[in-house]
């Protein structure tokens, strides 16, 4: 019993001394406001210090994504602090790579304002904003994927390029989070945003999405994300997906095709069953529209008794090996899981892609 | 009480880590189902967290600092770990990235026991770089998990 006490006074005692240390931080140290210059002035913000650089830029609607509320577990918030950002925090080294502290890159969720300071974003960073919109209509393709597209309010149209994505804001118990989906609607489809959501056991953002109809208002930000489409017609694409990594592939897909109806652009999408498989009428009949879209997909489990497929068998690194020659000049983007990424991107050098050539979205 | 330096735990634990390395590679090589390989085979590459965080310290103040004795027992390299887990003849992905989330709890477990000791802020950033590098890592396998893809 003693101890039992003895512990309980110990821990209040430290309790105690935390909330006086966070309470003396708030009423005795006063930061000011500090200046935050972004990108060389373009868009200089006074801000009050004591802060984060995440929830400041936050406040002043500049949305650098995060998936964990600024709690420094998701490492997304990476920017290039120049000057007064302090020093590197053990929060933050696990998130970045030698090169990347080199080269001052942190995670704006750990960086707290005491002073000026001077940070760099990528210019597209400028240019999220945060939508407010409503569920137009819901439909599942698959036992555990659901097709949902948003309608746009304010703003009331996106300009996205093909593989991007956005942050869907949803309710958890410890507050809003924002969870990461690559937008699946084609870039000419300006009104409307397109995600592919499977539903992930106990996940806060794929339940919320799941749980969504009609008329449901929703927030996001974006676009986000770093994939260009080399505007080249000569150069071939091709796109990889894994499990449900296919959002990105029919932007991609359909926003190409619109503009060059005649590039040569191939699909390989693996999965484990024949009840995972979606999308796949609608890009046959694709393929059959435009003779240079060419579909693979791939089944890694062996096919039921009662299952009807005449597709390809095996992971879908080895129809990407089987299907494609080397030598010729391509850009790759790739979405799955990291052992499939790893996989798929080996394969892909062997065929003479070089790294600046391959894209990827690991989840 | 026993006595251990820093540089004690930090062989502990590199110890430990090429044992689960050895141990994914050894499903890698045994296991009848692709998806199981490619995954084992992944996991095995990716165990080599300690280089990089040792990487970061100062080398004028390393050898001073790995020096540092500590008292406690580290428990998570006494092999008990792998006890726990008894994977199937032909275990699928799942079963493995279940006993992979069980062998990186025995990684966090050590870093926490140091984390608790009276140690000096260098090596208090190295170690709470470590647990957090090992608490990213249980948060990939879990979404590899989700997605079934293997």
């Amino acid at each position: 019993m003693i101890y039992l006490i003895a512990i309980g006074v110990f821990a209040g005692l430290l309790l105690a001394l935390a909330a006086l240390i966070a309470v003396a931080e708030r009423v005795l140290v006063n930061y000011g406001i500090c200046n935050v210059d972004i990108n060389a002035g373009e868009r200089p913000l006074d801000v009050d210090g004591g802060q984060t650089l995440l929830s400041a830029l936050y406040t002043n609607k500049l949305f650098i994504p995060s998936a964990c509320g600024g709690k420094g577990s998701c490492g997304f918030c990476k920017v290039t602090v120049l000057e007064g950002g302090g020093p590197v925090l053990p929060t933050e080294t696990p998130y970045l790579s030698r090169k990347e502290v080199r080269s001052g890159l942190r995670l704006a969720c750990q960086v707290k304002i005491r002073q000026n300071i001077r940070i760099r974003v990528p210019d597209d960073m400028l240019n999220v904003k945060m939508f407010t919109a409503s569920v137009a209509g819901t439909r599942e393709v698959t036992h555990d994927i659901k097709e949902i597209r948003f309608a746009l309010h304010d703003p009331p149209e996106i300009s996205h390029r093909p593989g991007q994505y956005v942050q869907v804001q949803a309710p958890s118990p410890d507050g809003p989070v924002f969870r990461a989906y690559s937008i699946s609607s084609p870039t000419y489809e300006k009104n409307e945003v397109e995600l592919n959501v499977r539903l992930v056991p106990n996940g806060i953002g794929s339940t919320y999405l799941h749980n969504l109809k009609e008329g449901d208002p929703v927030t996001f930000t974006g676009p986000y994300g770093e994939f260009v489409l080399n505007e080249d017609p000569a150069v071939e694409i091709i796109c990889v997906g894994g499990g449900c990594g296919m959002a990105p592939m029919k932007n991609i897909i359909y926003s190409l095709y619109s503009r060059w109806p005649d590039r040569q652009c191939w699909l390989f999408f693996g999965c484990r069953s024949a009840r995972d498989v979606f999308y796949l009428q609608e890009f046959q009949a694709l393929a059959r529209k435009h003779p240079s879209f060419h579909v693979f997909y791939a089944l890694s489990d062996p096919v039921g008794p009662q299952e009807q497929w005449d597709g390809e068998a095996g992971f879908i690194h080895l129809s990407v090996d089987k299907h494609l020659e080397a030598g010729v000049r391509r850009q790759a983007f790739l979405c799955g899981p990291p052992p499939m990424i790893e996989a798929v991107t080996r394969v892909l050098a062997e065929k003479g892609l070089r790294p600046q050539d391959i894209f990827y979205d690991k989840f | 009480m026993a006595s251990i330096t820093i540089q004690g735990v930090l062989k502990h634990a590199e110890d430990f880590e090429r044992m689960l390395s050895d141990y994914y590679a050894g499903i890698a090589s045994h296991t009848a189902r692709e998806g199981v390989r490619l995954l084992t085979d992944y996991m095995a590459r990716h165990r080599i967290r300690l280089h990089e965080a040792l990487s970061r310290l100062d080398p004028a103040e390393a050898a001073h600092l790995i020096a540092t004795p500590l008292r406690f027992q580290p428990k998570a390299a006494d092999c008990t770990c792998f006890e726990k887990i008894q994977l199937p003849e032909g275990a699928g992905a799942a079963e493995v990235l279940d006993a992979a989330v069980t062998l990186d709890d025995c990684l966090i477990l050590l870093y926490r026991q140091v984390l608790v000791q009276d140690i000096s802020p260098e090596i208090r950033d190295l170690f709470e770089s470590l647990l957090r590098s090992e608490q990213r890592d249980q948060m990939e396998l879990k979404k590899i998990k989700a997605m079934d893809y293997f």
